[in-house]
């Protein structure tokens, strides 16, 4: 801090009333010994100054005031160096006793009716069925890293869960299929409940007394929201308190700042990085803490590098270890438990379409095997869209319904016959080819070779021409279709230009000549001059929702290219090279997991009855809807003293920064009551990391929903807690004392008021209205029994209320139907159930590219097909009649 | 004395300045003087009263005199070269290219326009555009030509003077930029390479010698910063004359330069992020009163927010005033402002709407266009016929205004009954009798709404679906006492009687089922904004009167705001496909690296051709001096936090702060906000901050010689200064072709090809 103070002072020269720079510059250093410099005329300030450098002294009053909790020195230990008396950072005995009752009402708080309610709970749809995907070991997606999921796992391994439940929809029942669910849910809620010693003791590492440590304490216990979220099988209760353990041992390594490099400041240092790393391997969210730890790194750097002091070899240690334990251990950690990811999860799944054909070789149950390098002529190959993994070129015996109305081509996830593709040469080539000397050989595709592709099972050539496709209307991008018939020549519009433009560099020539798996090609249609293109747009349902091919002019690459990946023909010799899928590291693998997940992430913009953006959060518009059945249900909502009150902490330390900041711009140089340092150190660090846990949440664009918040939350508890304790610290203590059991109170008596929902324990609907604060809040009161029903018995007014779907974050299959029901006055239900949300959900899409195609009864298409033959020879004749768009010269010119 | 003298002369003789600022500085100056070591802080000798004085400051007034003499002849030599050479090489064979090249096509078209007077639309604000139509009518020009992309201009139409009135605007640009760097306080040979380096970049020099509006756009932006170097200069003496001249010259420059090209407001950012820094200075000074900090806030405020505003405005107005005939750009603006245009089809047309008018109704949300309905039907949902929102005008988009079921209404001049606010009405469509209809089916894109359709037969299947009840919402005509609905200045919505919902453009298409027409939706959550408001657009009523034009007018404030908001629309729906490669588009990494030319014409062997690239030796460079600039800085700073003192005088630290402040973050500011925009880029969005960029490269070398040579005019930094200037005119020379046209075969330049990436020629043919 002492660096702080003389750099704001040396930025304005001015105020130092004729001194020259080099006395100020000298002087900071002899501030750090904690010398009084005569820097100031200003006899206050000067005074405050030689004091408050050592805080301790600014606080020597209240160690006889406010010695109630028989705290010792160091609890008031200032965070910062420039102390005087290093005394090491402990915890007293009585302070351990507090926390140990503490610690036991908040395990009845945290614990209580842990297996209420026996039935899936909200988002437990995804997070218990990727746990048993774990225990399968069969590779699933999602959208978050894995840590958290693996720890449910675990949790469910020892309770000895199988498996084998699928947690479907939410309201299934736990007991009936015996699933130990208990055992799982006690992993996050024993997180929970540690969250509570690891706020007491970030409070104490942050120079705070034992009074405002146990407050802290026990606001976080008390807090309803943390408490619902750590209950259930979710992921939040990791990611905080992996944050909060972060947090902690950033605090603790400061408190070691006046004896660096020692085993302490070692292991705090790295225990921060460890955790860093394994809040990132939770949830993204863990980008945030980084970001905060990153801004304070580098103010504390900064400072470091203005104490004289420190040599230039030291700095470069303090540098250096600061880069090892906070960069390369989280990005370690990070891939560590990718690692372990990967390697529980070896089997195939149904995550395996998320992901390249590389990555998919890595999975035991797909084998994708080898397959004949070189491609001929004649070959029967299967073509693979390399940029997206929508599928393969496919098609089918349906027709368009726009444009030409010819026979469909699509992308399609599976494999099966209709992907089959002969490559041919044109009329010309072939003719030329049959007159040659060598009309029997093997002849290899190269780079720049004109060839014509037949579908092989309908005899369709891959064609295009000037018609707009059905989804995407660009006038620069052509239709793609399967056109012609068995016996039919083909015309100029079938020709199709290989362009080579990646190839594998360790393989020679597979940039000149195509080759399967190794080569990336464009297929450039010789008369639009455009390329095979797609683009993941899905067609409509006469398209059986397959992806749509086009055909772009002047394309950029990726999106073009197309390999192929199994190569058939009957000549080539079994001793021909062989090609087969790269193995890809495990650095390739996480790269490429985390692209997915980035992509898709950002894709989950469906809209949910429960999304809420961060600007509605801090002062708590509306809560989620977690569950219900019969008279009970479980809504996340904070305790909302703590947060009002929490967030008002942070405005108001922003506030008071921004007055300050004028302020000493006019010479005024605030000590607010001598706090101003710690006030800097422990609440500005909190406020910063609360703005940075809050504020990127804006820029998403992705669904929000409340619980993204509570990191945040728990950092402005605890700003909240430090302020009322620097600033109740010269009141008398009976005030102080006052004023915090007032504020404990108000929690514990709102906690109680909400615990119904948090719990999901029977309340009466008196209760629940009075607790309805705002109209927005809007959990169900009429689920609750009227007080004067004694019986437990739903009342009579409605005695079939439905069981009610509840939503979850971006599960593809439930979910359209939001849980709020409109009651009217006498608590009827109106018929008003909001319809489904119309944006698709792009997992659901993708999820869907790769479900097996609808049926198509081959016998029924084929009966069509003589049909549709028959349509196409008409067409043709018109054609040649001269007034078809389809390219009517080339047609005639390819000698129709 | 003339503001250049001014300044000029403030640099080396303070002396001249001191009267005027006795609001600040007690009598205490020293005595004027120029040392040329001290050149970069000598406009700040003045107040400097920690320095030490030399002790020859009392040196005669006489050969102060003569050497302040020398020196103004100096810079007016140097001003008045690099004015020739910059009109050397912008009026070079101008007219060598008959063909509408580029751009022209646009701005010259749009000249065009405010010489017929139609309507236009287009993305940028209108001053550099009414300056190109002032050249156009300068040269007589009749409006008869379209200036079609590529075509040749006739014999009547003189583009060579066209040309040259913007090029006169781009050859400004070397003399401000050594003005500014004189003003800055920069040595005159580091101001005098900025210039060349300003005037010998063949990019600068190519876009200035077309009619586009970058040649004007650079000129007002190199005016704001001369005029805020020279606030930068008189800063240490507010409320001076010459201190009130150059804020009302920034005030002038910035909204010259916003009215330009919305680039412009970057300008603007410029000189309030300055403008913000200089007044929290001025708060951190005990001696200034409140009283004096309201003046600084206040004059500030006119001077930068009012008369910009104003300039900005004013132009609008000349732009309104001009183009008062119908033309291309009225579907932008409302119906009432159409009204307005001669020949917009919508004048003379009965003012109140009654029972049995046929009128067309416009949604207030662009894009949806008129309510309209066609013989096709849904193909789910009820499958009744289709209801959509449509932009063209024709007869599917006509609408009777009839009473509910079974009501009749007069229909003679003596009984017509008007439409009144809360009436209930029935719309029926003219061409299919149908009626607006509308039903518990959900829609067919936004599926939470109600769908809309044309259902019955006129009155013969009554429903009371459909009816609609009018809810006025705004009236912009006067004396309407019994709120009649009126063609164009009612704005209202229609609220369905049986679901009670309201008719809203979706903003979404519907599939191809419908042409991919506007969804029109019956939107049952209320969402009252500007997509659920309607108002009548044609109105034919035989029965009725037309209206006096006087009852149809638009305000100039609510034009103002509609034109800027479409602008900020189209603006933001310039949005490329991030699958196509477009041959003219560039991203804003590309650019300081030079990775991309740009062919501005047809690329034809025999036809003339330019080719939009930098000079290497100025881009290239200048780019390395604005990276290396922020680490030398990154090294200065993190010294002082180590109490290393590279600095004899705090001030030689604080003006390099100041200089590379306004001429750094004028290129920062001008670039970076490109990375954020989602609308497509070119290489020429670059140049404005090409200008401070060389301008930074200059004071670079300067300053950088200064550092490790010790002056500003030691031999080594006069070498290199020396050496640059020789290589970018040598480099612009080699450029010329591309510059200055070349009519044969692109692939004889084959060696100028430098990067594989620039598109000179194409190698595969």
């Amino acid at each position: 801090m002492a660096h702080l103070e003389s750099m704001r002072y040396r930025k304005q020269p001015g105020a130092g009333g004729g001194h020259d720079e080099a006395t100020v510059i000298s002087g900071m250093s002899s501030a750090a010994a904690g010398t009084p410099t005569p820097l100031d005329s200003d006899d206050a300030y000067g005074a405050d100054r030689a004091a408050g450098l050592n805080s301790d002294l600014g606080y020597s009053y209240e160690k006889k005031d406010l010695d109630f909790s028989s705290s010792n020195n160091s609890t008031l230990t200032p965070f910062a160096s420039g102390d005087r008396q290093h005394q090491r950072f402990s915890i007293s005995r009585n302070q351990w006793i507090t926390l140990g009752f503490i610690m036991l009402a908040a395990a009845y708080v945290r614990l209580w009716r842990l297996s209420n309610p026996a039935q899936v709970v909200f988002d437990e749809v995804h997070f218990g069925k990727f746990a048993g995907k774990y225990l399968n070991g069969t590779y699933f997606f999602d959208v978050h890293p894995p840590l958290a999921k693996m720890m449910f796992a675990a949790a469910g391994k020892l309770a000895g869960y199988d498996g084998v439940f699928d947690f479907k929809t939410i309201g299934l029942d736990y007991i009936a299929a015996g699933v130990p669910y208990i055992g799982m849910r006690l992993m996050p809620a024993l997180l929970g409940l540690s969250m509570v010693p690891i706020t007491y003791i970030t409070l104490a590492a942050l120079g705070h007394a034992a009074d405002a440590c146990a407050l802290g304490a026990l606001l976080v216990c008390f807090e309803n929201a943390l408490l619902t979220q750590s209950r259930l099988i979710l992921l939040d209760a990791s990611l905080i308190f992996f944050t909060g353990l972060t947090v902690m041992f950033w605090a603790l390594f400061f408190t070691e700042s006046h004896r660096p490099f020692g085993n302490r400041w070692w292991g705090y240092l790295l225990l921060t990085g460890v955790n860093l790393g394994n809040a990132l391997s939770c949830k993204w969210v863990g980008l945030f803490l980084i970001a905060t730890i990153g801004v304070w790194t580098l103010k504390d750097l900064w400072e470091k590098l203005g104490d004289l002091s420190i040599t230039p070899a030291q700095y470069f240690k303090h540098f250096v270890a600061r880069a090892a334990a906070l960069i390369v251990i989280p990005v370690i950690v990070y891939l560590f438990w990718f690692q372990v990811h990967f390697s529980v999860l070896h089997k195939s799944g149904d995550g395996n379409a998320f992901m390249s054909p590389e990555f998919q070789n890595t999975l035991t149950g797909v084998n994708l095997g080898h397959t004949p390098r070189d491609v001929y002529y004649g070959s029967r190959v299967r073509i693979r869209h390399d940029a997206t993994n929508a599928g393969y070129l496919h098609s089918h015996l349906s027709n368009y319904e726009t444009g030409s109305k010819q026979q469909q081509i699509t992308l399609y996830g599976f494999r099966d016959d209709n992907n089959y593709w002969i490559l041919t040469r044109t009329e010309a080539d072939e003719e030329a080819h049959q007159n040659s000397t060598t009309p029997h050989e093997l002849q290899q595709i190269k780079n720049g070779d004109i060839v014509r592709l037949m579908h092989w099972r309908t005899h369709r050539r891959l064609h295009s021409h000037n018609e707009r496709p059905p989804m995407t209307t660009n006038d620069y991008q052509n239709e793609v279709s399967g056109y012609g018939w068995e016996g039919f020549n083909g015309d100029s519009n079938d020709h199709w230009r290989v362009q080579i433009l990646e190839g594998d560099s360790k393989v020679p020539d597979s940039k000149k000549k195509l080759m399967a798996i190794h080569t990336k090609f464009r297929l450039v249609h010789v008369n639009q001059r455009c390329a095979l293109f797609s683009n993941r747009k899905k067609l409509p349902k006469w398209g059986h929702e397959q992806v749509e091919v086009s055909c772009m002019k002047s394309a950029k690459f990726p999106k073009t290219l197309w390999r192929i990946e199994s190569n058939i023909n009957e000549n080539i010799p079994k001793s021909a090279p062989l090609a087969e899928y790269r193995r890809p590291s495990l650095i390739e693998k996480v790269l490429e997991a985390t692209a997915v997940m980035w992509r898709v992430n950002n894709g989950l913009t469906k809209s949910h009855p429960y999304e809420s953006r961060p600007h509605t959060w801090p002062w708590m518009r509306r809560g989620m809807a977690f569950w219900g059945a019969d008279n009970r249900s479980i809504y996340l909502i904070g305790t909302p003293i703590v947060w009002w009150l929490s967030f008002a902490t942070v405005v108001i330390f922003a506030a008071v920064q921004v007055v300050l900041f004028f302020r000493d711009r006019r010479g005024f140089h605030d000590r607010l009551l001598g706090a101003r340092e710690r006030y800097m150190e422990s609440v500005g660090f909190l406020s910063i990391g609360w703005v940075l846990h809050w504020i990127p949440f804006f820029l998403m664009g992705r669904q929000l929903f409340l619980h993204h918040y509570l990191p945040a939350l728990w950092l402005a508890i605890l700003a909240l807690v430090g302020s009322l304790d620097l600033f109740t610290r010269r009141l008398s203590r009976k005030v102080r004392q006052v004023i915090m059991f007032a504020l404990l109170l108000a929690t514990v008596r709102m906690y109680f008021q909400y615990s119904h929902i948090a719990y999901g324990s029977p309340w009466t609907r008196e209760g629940c209205e009075r607790s309805k604060w705002f109209k927005s809040w809007d959990y169900d009161c009429y689920r609750f029994p009227e007080l004067s029903v004694k019986t437990p018995v739903a009342p009579a007014l409605k005695p079939n209320v439905p069981e009610i779907p509840m939503p979850t974050i971006g599960a593809p299959d439930i979910g359209d139907q939001p849980v709020a029901i409109m009651r009217n006055k006498n608590g009827e239900v109106v018929a008003h159930v909001p319809p489904p949300a119309q944006n698709f959900d792009p997992l659901e899409h993708e999820n869907k590219l790769n479900e097996p195609a609808p049926e198509i009864h081959q016998d029924h298409l084929n009966s069509n097909s003589a049909k549709l033959d028959l349509e196409m020879k008409k067409k043709a004749t018109t054609v040649e009649a001269g007034n078809d768009t389809d390219g009517g010269e080339e047609h005639i010119a390819a000698g129709h | 004395m003339s503001l250049f003298e001014q300044f000029a002369a403030g640099n080396g003789a303070k002396g001249s300045m001191t009267e005027a600022d006795s609001n600040l500085k007690p009598a205490s100056s020293p005595p004027p003087k120029y040392s040329e070591k001290a050149s970069l802080f000598a406009s700040d000798s003045d107040d400097d009263d920690t320095m030490a004085r030399p002790a020859k400051t009392s040196r005669p007034d006489i050969a102060l005199q003569q050497r302040r003499e020398w020196r103004l002849s100096q810079y007016w030599v140097h001003i008045v070269v690099l004015t020739i050479f910059s009109a050397m090489t912008r009026f070079y064979k101008i007219g060598f290219s008959n063909r509408v090249i580029f751009d022209e096509a646009h701005h010259m078209g749009f000249g065009g326009k405010y010489v017929n007077h139609t309507f236009y639309h287009d993305v940028h604000p209108p001053l550099a555009k009414m300056l190109i139509g002032l050249s156009e009518a300068l040269t007589g020009f009749d409006g008869s030509f379209d200036f079609k992309s590529g075509s040749r201009f006739p014999a009547n139409v003189n583009y060579t003077f066209m040309r040259l009135f913007n090029a006169s605007f781009g050859a400004t640009l070397a003399p401000m930029a050594y003005a500014t760097l004189v003003s800055l306080g920069c040595s005159p040979n580091a101001a005098f390479l900025a210039g060349l380096l300003v005037c010998f970049d063949n990019a600068l020099c190519t876009i200035s010698r077309f009619a586009l509006l970058d040649a004007m756009l650079l000129c007002f932006t190199a005016m704001s910063v001369l005029s805020l170097s020279g606030l930068y200069k008189y800063r240490k003496q507010p409320f001076s004359a010459a201190w009130f001249k150059w804020l009302l010259a920034t005030g002038v420059s910035l909204g010259l330069v916003a009215s330009a090209k919305w680039v412009g407001f970057l300008a603007v950012a410029l000189v309030g992020l300055y403008t913000l820094y200089e007044l929290y200075d001025l708060f951190g000074q005990k001696e200034v009163g409140i009283v004096s900090h309201f003046w600084h806030w206040a004059t500030r405020v006119v001077a930068l927010v009012a008369i910009p505003v104003a300039i900005y405005m004013l132009c609008f107005v000349v732009h309104f005033g001009l183009l008062y005939k119908s033309g291309p750009g009225d579907a932008e603006m409302d119906s009432l402002f159409q009204a307005g245009l001669q020949g917009s089809g919508l004048q003379n047309q009965p003012l109140d709407v009654a029972y049995g008018s046929k009128i067309t109704l416009k949604s207030a949300h662009p894009g949806a266009g008129l309510l309209h309905s066609h013989t096709d039907a849904y193909p789910d949902g009820s499958k009744q016929q289709q209801i959509t929102g449509y932009s063209h005008k024709d007869t599917n988009n006509d609408w009777i205004v009839k009473k509910v079921h079974g009501q009749s209404y007069g229909n003679t001049t003596d009984t017509i009954e008007f439409v009144k606010n809360g009436d209930l009405v029935r719309l029926v469509h003219e061409r299919t009798s149908r009626n607006l209809h509308s039903h518990a089916v959900a829609g067919h894109v936004s599926k939470r709404d109600w769908e809309i359709s044309g259902y019955g037969m006129d009155g013969t299947y009554p429903d009371i679906n459909d009816h609609w009840r009018i809810e006025v919402v705004e009236e912009l005509s006067k004396n309407n006492p019994e709120r009649r609905l009126r063609t164009l200045a009612t704005r209202f919505r229609l609220r369905h009687v049986g679901q009670n919902c309201v008719l809203r453009a979706s903003g979404k298409s519907l599939p191809q089922w419908a042409w991919r027409q506007a969804e029109m939706v019956c939107d049952r959550r209320n969402h009252l904004d500007e997509k659920t408001l309607w108002n009548v657009e044609n109105h034919v009523n035989p029965l009725l009167p037309p209206a006096k034009p006087s009852q149809l007018k638009s305000s100039f404030l609510r034009n103002f705001a509609r034109l800027n908001l479409a602008m900020a629309r189209s603006n933001n729906a310039l949005t490329p496909d991030k699958d196509k490669f477009d041959a003219l588009a560039s991203s804003p990494q590309d650019w300081p690296i030079m990775r991309l030319g740009m062919r501005m014409c047809g690329w034809e062997d025999g036809e003339v051709k330019f080719w939009l690239i930098g000079n290497p030796v100025v881009w290239l460079l200048s780019t390395l001096a604005v990276v290396l600039g922020p680490i030398q800085m990154l090294y200065y700073i993190v010294r002082r936090q180590r109490g290393l003192c590279d600095f004899a005088q705090e001030k030689e630290w604080e003006t390099h702060l100041y200089v590379s402040g306004i001429l750094w973050g004028g290129w920062a500011l001008h670039y970076l906000p490109f990375f954020a925009m989602g609308r497509v880029t070119y290489q020429h969005h670059y140049f404005p901050a090409l200008y401070f960029a060389a301008m930074y490269l200059a004071y670079f070398v300067e300053w950088t010689g200064r550092r490790i040579a010790g002056s500003a005019n030691a031999p080594s930094t006069k070498a290199v200064m020396i050496g640059l200037g020789i290589a970018a005119i040598a480099n612009f020379l080699y450029f010329a072709p591309f510059t200055f046209g070349f009519d044969y075969p692109a692939k004889d330049l084959a060696g100028r090809k430098w990067f594989s990436s620039w598109d000179i020629y194409d190698t595969t043919k």
